[in-house]
């Protein structure tokens, strides 16, 4: 009974990797050098390939570089649920030992923004190691009757073109809310991408993209003359006011078009909401978190092994391609930023939910 | 730009660029013949390493492997009536039924040579129309992709045989099965029962693999049988047999390597359908086409120009407006990013050199790809020959590995397994299954399209000049095959 | 199972999903909605047309169960050893229950699997699903 062999071997094996495993486990945690030996290991809760795989895998060698040797740092893609599924795994199944970090997106915060119930994550159980900003850019066909921002409040024949009113279009949405522009918001796009190439169709007419893509994609059409920059996004700042988006400080800020547009300081729930969207799509757009329980002398060599990377400029030269060239937000800085977003009170977030299942038709 | 493209040429033309082209190659060929693992795979796979790479080689060994995954699929898709990859489903349909006639090594080499031709002719063809490219793409808005949709739905007709009403019925099934999961544009989740797993919708490649793979292996068991029936001994000059064949329909060739590229370069539909359509194409404008189905060359020549020919087809998009034609131009475009190379007009002036790299890398790793398929093919086919009981255990785990690489949680699997029982009580009930498929694969694209248009537009849409040519090519190729259809039966 | 059941079978989960779609907000609604009610519409025109007794050749049920069971024994085993383990364990089983191989080709076969799948694992870089007790992960093999 040769073929029964391997069966038989097997509870043998069993109890000397259990062994193995038992002595590995239960060891303290040294202070001094709190990683040696170990994995940590990046959860990216989208497929390889992805703005969020490639900031990962970009930043992964230098925190492991950072975080001194004997330490290997790993990407993992647990997919699902459009992002929801890594975060939840990250929160309900990992253990809180600071070797799993978490990057997250707009995908993960949005949702978590909304209540969406599939969401079993709470930012508030996580410890920020490292966030960078993105931003977006506002533009317009000259095809349309508008040629600058104060044409652009009058202008009635808009057609935006966005993915889906629950993701980042939440902030251009909110934003042509506020100034209350007459636009026909068409969604449903399979992406940024396909809605930059609707707008180059005329199939619409005001669009936004992302900072890279903008610089990418709408710059050479601003050149040749077939698209109007209008405003960005704008940043917000760590004292909380909407400020010049850094990478195109020639642009107004979209306090600013308010500004233009209405005549006064933007101010009330609705003005609460767009920061509040902002932060959670853009300011906070890619963000390394671990556990907030995690032992403390880990999340401190996270955030100092961050802080390293993010000013080795090895990698902030990949970063500037990867995200556009905005700055960091260094461990309990992120925090604190994101913290403000997630913080909507109840008037704003009355307002969102008014906005969306007005204009939208979507009930949460 | 022609002297830009000798240029280019001169890069590959480096020892270490040509050694990433055949690395890529061999990756590309590994993955692509796994059952369940395509180009996504193959060039996740890579993206770690291209960080800190020159920009060259590592374009050189994303293209390598992008450009030969469709040649490799072939295997499991001919031998095994398993799709290898999304783009080899429609091979199953005349591969197959060769394999089990024994003729599994004349279906191999035609396939590979037709692969090769179709993935030469998609790189000339993308480099003759880079300069009116822009404008092409922007032809194609939302009701025009919507039609186009329409037009692969079409192709269920052909490809339901006798049983028209039957494949209806598959076809509604595939477009229900692929609104499962998130709804475009509104944030709600469909038929979902509250799992998690089905918020994305099913897998593609864990659809594919358990419509066709294993009803067959589980009938391959029970009849207790070999994939090949007959022609137990390897038949003399097959390959030189499957050569002739290829050179025999050469304009075929050319016909689904164009088609293939058209279809790959309009982004949004899918590249997982062109394979269906050329097929459907070929079967319909054929003459003495009723061998379709049941072991026609021809069937297997025509899918296979098409699926390499598009992988050069969506690098339009991808390369010109950042927007991914196939799942493997997905990882391509991240790729790019890595490298600093931000896709858009400038493909076209400043980065002119990258993108004639890349056209040439394309047609040299054909070359490479097919080479190495048919150095091996006449000993990868003798698996046909090896009883269903000792080959089984083997084809379950590959496949039960490849349907788990789609999302990596164990709701691959129970989907596999459920979709493949429920795929083999159709299949004993003579319901056609490649519908199903071709439902699915359209769905969204149908959905997505039908809204857009309507809300961008109203209802006159249905008036754009686009819409009408579309439309009048439909018409054409229904009304052309329940004509054949008819003389078939008169016969 | 004929053309007939499945043609009922088929017509009733067409209009269940098709009641279901109904209670989706509006945007959400329409396209599944009017896709399940032609599927309705089409099954129960193939229920009508389909005959009585309609024989197509090929394995019964009750031949292919015996399979399934293997399909299923083998991701119970998964599920607990680990897929390396479990497709080793069941290649071996199976070959030398349905493929009559003898003990030693049954063993190659195990060791083959398992370390074949250990092997492409690490260079395609692929994932096993999560086990009870994941054997080769235990012993740092994977």
């Amino acid at each position: 009974m040769t073929s029964e062999n391997p069966r038989a071997r097997l509870p043998v094996l069993l109890l000397a990797a259990a062994a193995i495993a038992g002595c590995q486990a239960g060891g303290e945690i040294d202070e001094a050098a709190p990683f040696v030996g170990e994995t940590v290991e990046m959860i990216v809760p989208f497929r390889e390939g992805g703005g969020s795989d490639a900031y990962a895998r970009a930043i992964a060698p230098y925190l492991q570089k950072h975080l001194g040797s004997g330490v290997q740092v790993r990407v993992q893609n647990v997919l699902g649920a459009s992002g929801i599924q890594g975060g939840n795994e990250f929160a309900l199944r990992r253990r809180p030992d600071g070797l799993t970090l978490f990057v997250t997106s707009g995908s993960n915060s949005l949702p978590y923004l909304l209540g969406e119930p599939a969401v079993r994550y709470d930012f508030n159980d996580f410890a920020g190691i490292l966030g960078s900003p993105a931003g977006g850019v506002v533009y317009v066909s000259p095809s349309t009757a508008v040629r600058d921002l104060a044409s652009l409040c009058r202008a009635s024949d808009l057609i935006y073109g966005g993915v889906s009113p629950t993701g980042l279009d939440m902030v251009p949405l909110v934003a042509f809310a506020l100034l209350d522009l007459d636009v026909q918001s068409i969604l449903g796009y399979q992406g940024k991408g396909a809605a930059r190439v609707a707008f180059e169709q005329g199939e619409t007419n005001l669009d936004y993209q992302t900072s890279p893509a903008y610089l990418a994609s709408v710059a050479p059409l601003v050149d040749e003359g077939t698209a109007l920059p209008m405003f960005t996004f704008g940043q917000v700042d760590e004292s909380g006011e909407v400020v010049r988006d850094p990478v195109f400080p020639e642009l107004p800020s979209f306090r600013e078009a308010y500004v233009t547009c209405v005549g006064r300081e933007p101010a009330g729930p609705g003005w609460d909401a767009y920061k509040a969207v902002l932060v959670a799509g853009f300011s906070a757009q890619k963000n390394i978190w671990t556990h907030s329980d995690a032992p403390p002398a880990r999340i401190e060599a996270l955030r100092t092994a961050a802080a390293a990377a993010a000013a080795d400029p090895e990698f902030l030269s990949l970063a500037a391609e990867l995200l556009g060239g905005y700055g960091f937000f260094l461990g309990p800085e992120a925090e604190v930023v994101f913290r403000r977003a997630t913080s909507l009170d109840a008037a704003s977030r009355e307002w969102l939910l008014g906005l969306l299942r007005d204009r939208h038709g979507v009930s949460l | 730009m022609i002297e830009a493209a000798f240029a280019a040429l001169g890069t590959l033309f480096t020892p270490s660029t040509l050694s990433f082209v055949l690395l890529g190659v061999g990756v590309g060929l590994m993955v692509g013949i796994l059952p369940g693992l395509g180009g996504t795979v193959g060039m996740s796979l890579a993206l770690p390493f291209i960080f800190g790479m020159d920009p060259d080689q590592a374009i050189a060994l994303l293209i390598g492997i992008a450009a030969v995954v469709h040649t490799a699929d072939t295997f499991p898709s001919v031998l095994l009536g398993v799709p290898g990859s999304s783009g080899s489903q429609a091979t199953i349909m005349d591969g197959y039924p060769l394999a089990r006639q024994g003729q599994a090594s004349r279906a191999l080499a035609a396939a590979f040579f037709a692969s090769m031709a179709g993935g030469v002719i998609g790189a000339v063809c993308i480099f003759l129309v880079l300069p009116v490219a822009r404008p092409m793409v922007l032809a194609f808005g939302s009701p025009e992709l919507l039609m186009l949709a329409v037009l692969g739905l079409s192709m269920v007709g052909i490809l339901s045989g006798d049983r028209p009403a039957r494949g209806m019925v598959m076809a509604a099934s595939g477009l229900l099965l692929g609104a499962v999961g998130a709804a475009p544009a509104t944030p709600f989740y469909r038929f979902t029962a509250g799992n998690l797993y089905l918020y994305d919708g099913i897998p593609l490649a864990v659809l594919a693999l358990g419509l066709f793979a294993l009803p067959e292996i589980l009938d391959l068991l029970a009849k207790g049988e070999r994939i090949a029936t007959e022609g137990t001994q390897p038949a003399r000059g097959s390959v030189l047999q499957g050569l002739k064949d290829v050179l025999a329909s050469k304009w075929l060739v050319v016909r689904s390597a164009v088609l293939g590229v058209g279809v790959g370069f309009i982004p949004g539909l899918g590249g997982s359908v062109v394979d269906w359509i050329s097929y459907g194409v070929a079967a319909r404008t054929s003459r003495d086409s009723e061998g379709f189905g049941s072991g026609d060359i021809r069937g297997v020549i025509a899918p296979e120009s098409s699926n390499n020919a598009k992988e050069g087809g969506a690098l339009i998009p991808t390369l010109l407006f950042g927007i991914p034609g196939s799942g493997a131009t997905a990882v391509l475009l991240g790729g790019f990013v890595v490298l600093g190379l931000q896709p858009g007009p400038r493909m076209l002036t400043d980065n002119l050199d990258v993108t004639l790299l890349i056209i040439w890398t394309l047609a040299l790793a054909n070359v490479f790809g097919t080479l190495a398929c048919l150095s091996v093919s006449g000993l990868v086919a003798r698996l046909a020959r090896v009883p269903a009981a000792r080959l089984a255990p083997f084809l379950l785990v590959i496949m039960l590995v490849g349907a788990y690489q789609s999302t990596r949680s164990w709701g691959d699997l129970i989907a596999f397994l459920v979709i493949g029982t429920l795929a083999w009580f159709l299949r004993r009930a003579d319901y056609p299954l490649p519908p199903l498929l071709i439902g699915f694969v359209l769905s969204t694209s149908v959905e997505r399209n039908l809204f857009l248009s309507v809300e961008r537009y109203g209802w006159s849409w249905l008036g754009h000049p686009g819409v009408l040519v579309i439309t009048a090519m439909t018409v054409a190729l229904t009304w052309g095959s329940m004509r054949v259809s008819k003389r078939a039966e008169q016969r | 199972m004929n053309a007939r059941a499945i043609a009922v079978l088929l017509t009733a989960l067409f209009t269940a999903a098709a009641a279901v779609s109904w209670t989706f907000p509006p945007r959400a609604r329409v396209y599944p909605m009017w896709v399940a009610i032609v599927g309705a519409a089409l099954a129960a025109l193939t229920w009508l047309r389909a005959p009585r007794s309609e024989t197509v050749s090929g394995p019964t049920l009750s031949e292919i169960a015996r399979y399934l069971w293997w399909i299923g024994a083998l991701l119970v085993t998964t599920g607990i050893l680990g897929l390396p383990t479990a497709s080793a364990l069941f290649a071996a089983a199976f070959l030398k229950h349905e493929g009559k191989a003898g003990p030693g080709a049954s063993v190659g076969a195990a060791i083959a699997t398992g370390v074949g799948l250990l092997v492409l694992g690490a260079a395609l870089d692929l994932r096993w699903p999560p086990a009870l007790i994941d054997v080769t992960r235990l012993l740092g093999l994977s």
